[in-house]
């Protein structure tokens, strides 16, 4: 869509304007001003980020007013580079010649979300706009993040660290302090459904296909359903081609450590000859070998990653009807310092700090056992279409297939895997957008209702037991509505989600968790096979109330947020019914089937200004959580009390109990511009406080600790050929958690450490042609330490210094007599 | 799996492109995946039983641990180890898994693997004298390193009468990156307390006591 990013320069001087040659002081009168727009809809960008530099002047940055206008004074003729960002659209860069008193520019962004009717106004869409407090990669910030895996790309935002497992680059996004479970990720629209309940299963979504990853974080049960306690991410797709052209991206990625590389491509293609036909293809491979940290490499944790998918799609004004399929397929070594070994030696290995065998690690790309290949099929529908005057109807369904296999460290006679899970979901989604309603005295009510329905297969393999196999039915029916007055916005949701669930438990089972008092038996109808059906029902409301004010007129750059939430959780499938040796640690983990519904009763307030030289974003939260499942040890009987014998020695045992938690923290991150200068500086902290309000108790476990990144900007001035040119530097300090309950844990948390950081990249646009190229590098001074919040901390290292290299290319061209290209 | 028919077709044209796994499309017949009753790879020990046969004749004595429910929640018992102080016994020890019907002998699949694995025995209260009393090639033709010991048979010699601990751990020991984690002195180390390379896949523990 490069080429569609065509600004329009337009006359709109007096003719009798004298031509301006020189450029002297006096010369320096001319105005300039833009309108940006929409492409896809027309509609006005507000708080759009105009960047201009005129010749010979260091580069200055403003934001388009409600209006998405912006007017410039002052400015000497010649020609001037403008660059216009949106963090919801592609950005576009351009030369405008500067010879009249008044130049008239404008600038069509091309959308990075979904196409909607004029008629309707988004509420859960990115920006100032939401009650909650959310953050966007899209752009060039994204492209930076090519190559990592989901968590990794977003770390970058303020209130999100990562859950780090021990394979090669697998990683959980935490978000406010809440993992796995309780936060939701939403590709395309669609819920993933993935194991999410394993520490060491990230989740299975390809970045590469993100035109534009958002978090909202906090609560937002009642718009995206359970589980969105900690926050949501959506990853959502480039929009697909509206008009005839062909566009699309070729990347390329190496890396140093681990070392490896990648490629990805995209195409889209909208053929002049079948108008409102659209399709895309695209895919990406990368293979690394294993990481090394700065003393020694963590063995086998090499990894081989690949995705394809395509769709096709009919997009009219009026209707849009997209098919498409996915395909993931992850192969990752998990490092061979985690190993089982007696409790002594783990606590030897956790006081030695370097694994026993590290004489014998190599980085080879091989892929040994352990490790785990996952395949992830997503099949999807999306259909659109436009209610004219009463708004519009938005339709997925949606087929999932999660394949995963782990296979662990055994006897050589043994070529299989060990545990292999497959979870199938269909899931059909309808919601509809009413128009905006028009209630006078300046009120304007504008909202979203909508329905969902899951059905979910899971099935368990393995020798020993640890997840029953299962299938439920879920469903959900809500509406989000929202009072946008002049210079205040209130928003009420509420949510109806009902959950049925039936637990296939074997003999062993049964009767373990039956004799454990874990198990609701009167639940349970046994089965000939003498294993038992276990049903659970749950039914729950959720509802939400905020509201966003702008409360001075004269800074309309200053907005207010709260948002007060009351939300509801269903155990899932492991909280009920676990029953078995969690992966990759030596303790055993026991559900409890009588677990109720967690509910979280949440406030959260923000203060966000987005000035021309200053933005800024601060949140503070509290959530309490009722019945908060926590995951403790539970001292046991026998002869190994307070451990559980079992043939690979004593294990402490863990279980799922309600307990009452209280979590608490805030975020701050700013972005400040020299006026003048092409220097910026960019900051952030976050910190998350969380108790386990039970008599005697203190902290929770696995919270991350507290953060804080300052970093350093340089912006090169533009060029004939090149854009939008930094050179950075920076550091994040991750300070010791110092608030832990140790007998929570295998080991006291890591000390505090500091890791610098650098990058550098240019943009060459060209009409239909944008290429990037940036260098990054991380862990600068080859800094030895662990994170809190990695599972990897008990055996070994993180990483050591290393560098990426990415390259991409993007281009778009129109074809045909309806060409986008100007 | 399980799938409606009504969609079987979609599922059917995903699995077509990428050869993805199917099963049985039945609601009605509970596979319970995981109660072991067809052929998957296993590596779950869920029984340890020591045979003390004294060399100078007389009744063995046996004891067993077992964990009847695997990894699951209830714990596993061992039996107690009665020895006569001045006697020495030849100790042999097999491992099953009882999990499976009919029981899967893994012993079995330990002398094949001889090179890779070792048993170590400790005795904290220092009761006995232990020596290994097999090795490698007793159980096929030593190919890697040194013909170290294995410990599925032991010589147990109770010297002290008392009470004590006495555990069994069976190391899983894999070449690593082509050289091998079983290497000779690791009983020297694991008497000194070192953490050895490898995995565990037993470490069990019973009262033992010389009269």
């Amino acid at each position: 869509m490069i080429g569609s990013l065509a600004l329009l320069a337009i006359l709109a001087a007096p003719p009798e304007a004298p031509p301006s040659v020189a450029t002297t002081e006096d010369d320096c009168t001319l105005r300039w001003r833009v309108d940006v727009v929409d492409e896809d809809t027309g509609e006005p960008v507000p708080g759009a980020t105009v960047e201009i530099q005129p010749s010979d002047q260091a580069p200055r940055r403003y934001q388009t007013n409600d209006a998405g206008t912006l007017l410039v004074r002052r400015l000497c003729p010649g020609p001037m580079r403008v660059s216009v960002s949106k963090s919801d659209h592609a950005s576009s860069s351009e030369t405008v010649e500067l010879d009249m008193p008044e130049t008239l520019s404008v600038v069509g962004l091309p959308a990075l979300h979904d196409h909607h009717s004029e008629h309707v106004i988004l509420i859960h869409d990115e920006g100032q706009s939401t009650v909650g407090s959310s953050e966007a990669l899209a752009g060039a910030d994204l492209a930076k993040t090519r190559g990592q895996g989901l968590a990794d790309a977003i770390s970058t935002m303020s209130g999100v660290t990562t859950l780090r497992g021990t394979a090669g680059g697998m990683a959980k996004p935490v978000i406010r302090g809440q993992v796995g479970r309780r936060n939701l990720i939403i590709f395309d629209g669609i819920r993933h459904e993935g194991q999410k309940w394993g520490l060491d299963h990230a989740p299975e979504i390809d970045p590469n296909a993100a035109g534009r990853i958002t978090v909202v974080k906090g609560a937002a049960t009642t718009r995206f359903g359970p589980d969105a306690i900690g926050g949501v991410v959506l990853v959502d797709p480039r929009p697909m081609l509206r008009s005839p052209g062909v566009a699309g991206e070729v990347s390329l990625l190496g890396m140093s450590n681990a070392l490896g590389g990648g490629g990805a491509f995209r195409i889209d293609h909208a053929p002049a000859r079948a108008p409102g036909l659209s399709w895309r293809v695209e895919g990406n491979i990368a293979r690394h070998r294993a990481v090394v940290t700065p003393d020694y490499p963590l063995d086998n944790t090499g990894a081989l990653t690949w995705n394809a998918g395509g769709r096709v799609g009919y997009l009219s004004e009026h209707v849009d009807i997209i098919a498409g399929y996915r395909l993931l397929r992850t192969q990752a070594g998990i490092c061979s310092c985690l190993r089982v070994s007696t409790n002594e030696e783990f606590q030897i290995g956790i006081a030695r700090s370097v694994p026993p065998e590290v004489d014998l690690y190599s980085t080879e790309f091989a892929i040994e056992r352990p490790r785990q290949e996952v395949w992830h099929h997503l099949a999807h529908a999306h259909a659109r279409v436009g209610l004219g005057e009463a708004g519009e109807l938005h339709l997925i369904y949606a087929y999932q297939f999660n394949d995963r296999s782990e296979f662990e460290s055994v006897r050589s006679n043994i070529t299989g895997p060990q545990i292999e899970l497959r979870l199938g979901t269909h899931r059909g989604e309808l919601h509809y957008e009413h128009v905006a309603v028009d209630l006078g005295w300046g009120w304007a009510l504008v909202g979203t209702l909508g329905g969902e329905v899951n059905y979910q297969v899971n099935a368990f393999d393995s020798a020993n037991t640890l997840i029953p196999d299962y299938r439920q039915w879920s469903g959900g029916a809500f509406a989000v509505e929202r009072f946008v007055g002049e210079q205040i916005e209130f928003e009420f949701g509420a949510r109806y989600e009902g959950l049925g669930r039936t637990g296939l438990l074997s003999e062993r089972d049964f009767l373990g968790q039956r004799a454990g008092g874990r198990l609701d038996e009167s639940a349970c109808t046994r089965d000939a096979d003498g294993g038992a059906e276990c049903q659970q029902q749950f039914h729950t409301p959720s509802a939400s109330a905020g509201l966003i004010a702008h409360p001075s007129r004269k800074v309309p750059e200053l907005n207010l947020r709260l948002d007060l939430n009351s939300s509801a959780r269903i155990p899932a499938i492991d909280e009920s019914y676990m029953n078995g040796a969690a992966p990759s640690f030596p303790i055993l983990g026991l559900g409890d089937s009588h677990l109720g519904v967690e509910r979280t009763w949440g406030a959260a307030t923000g203060i966000g200004y987005g000035g021309d030289w200053l933005e800024l974003e601060l949140a503070a939260y509290t959530n309490y959580i009722d019945d908060y499942i926590y995951f403790t040890p539970e001292p046991q009987e026998g002869q190994c009390a307070p451990l559980s014998c079992t043939t690979r020695g004593p294990f402490p045992v863990f279980v799922f109990r309600p307990v009452d938690a209280l979590f608490v923290g805030g975020e701050l991150r700013f972005d400040l511009r020299a006026p003048r200068l092409p220097l910026e500086l960019s900051g952030d902290a976050a910190w998350v406080r969380a108790w386990d309000l039970s008599p005697g108790e203190t902290y929770l476990t696995y919270v991350p600790a507290d953060r804080y990144g300052l970093h350093g900007r340089w912006l090169w001035p533009d060029t004939k050929v090149s854009s939008r040119g930094y050179l950075e530097i920076g550091g994040t300090f991750v300070d010791r958690q110092r608030r832990y309950d140790v007998e929570a844990d295998f080991a006291e948390p890591p000390p505090a450490y500091v890791i610098l950081e650098a990058g550098a990249g240019v943009e060459f646009p060209t009409d239909e042609v944008l290429m990037r190229l940036s260098l990054r590098g991380t862990n600068l001074l080859n800094q030895r330490y662990r994170e809190y919040t990695s599972l990897l901390r008990y055996f070994a290292d993180e990483p050591g210094w290393g560098v990426q290299l990415r390259f991409a290319v993007e281009f778009s061209a129109g074809i045909g007599s309806e060409g986008s290209s100007t | 799996m399980h799938f409606k028919k009504a969609l079987g077709v979609f599922f059917l044209t995903v699995c077509a492109a990428t050869g993805c796994v199917t099963g049985d499309d039945d609601h009605d017949d509970h596979d319970h995946d995981d109660d072991g009753d067809h052929d998957h790879e296993t590596e779950v020990i869920s029984r340890v039983e020591l045979t003390f046969t004294p060399t100078g004749g007389g009744d063995a004595v046996t004891a067993a641990f077992s964990d009847p429910d695997g990894d699951g929640g209830t714990s596993g018992t061992s039996e107690p180890i009665e020895l006569t102080a001045g006697t020495e016994y030849e100790l042999t020890i097999t491992l099953t898994n009882d999990l499976e019907d009919p029981p899967v002998d893994i012993t079995e699949e330990i002398r094949e693997e001889a090179e890779e694995h070792q048993i170590f025995i400790a005795d904290d209260a220092l009761l006995l004298t232990t020596a290994y009393a097999d090795l490698e090639s007793d159980y096929g033709s030593n190919t890697v390193d040194e013909d170290l010991p294995v410990g599925l048979v032991q010589t147990v010699t109770a010297e002290t009468a008392g009470t004590g601990n006495f555990r069994v751990i069976l190391r899983h020991l894999p070449e690593l990156n082509d050289s091998p984690q079983k290497t000779a002195g690791l009983e020297e180390d694991f008497a000194a307390g070192t953490a050895l390379p490898g995995d565990v896949d037993v470490d069990v523990s019973f009262e033992l006591t010389v009269i």
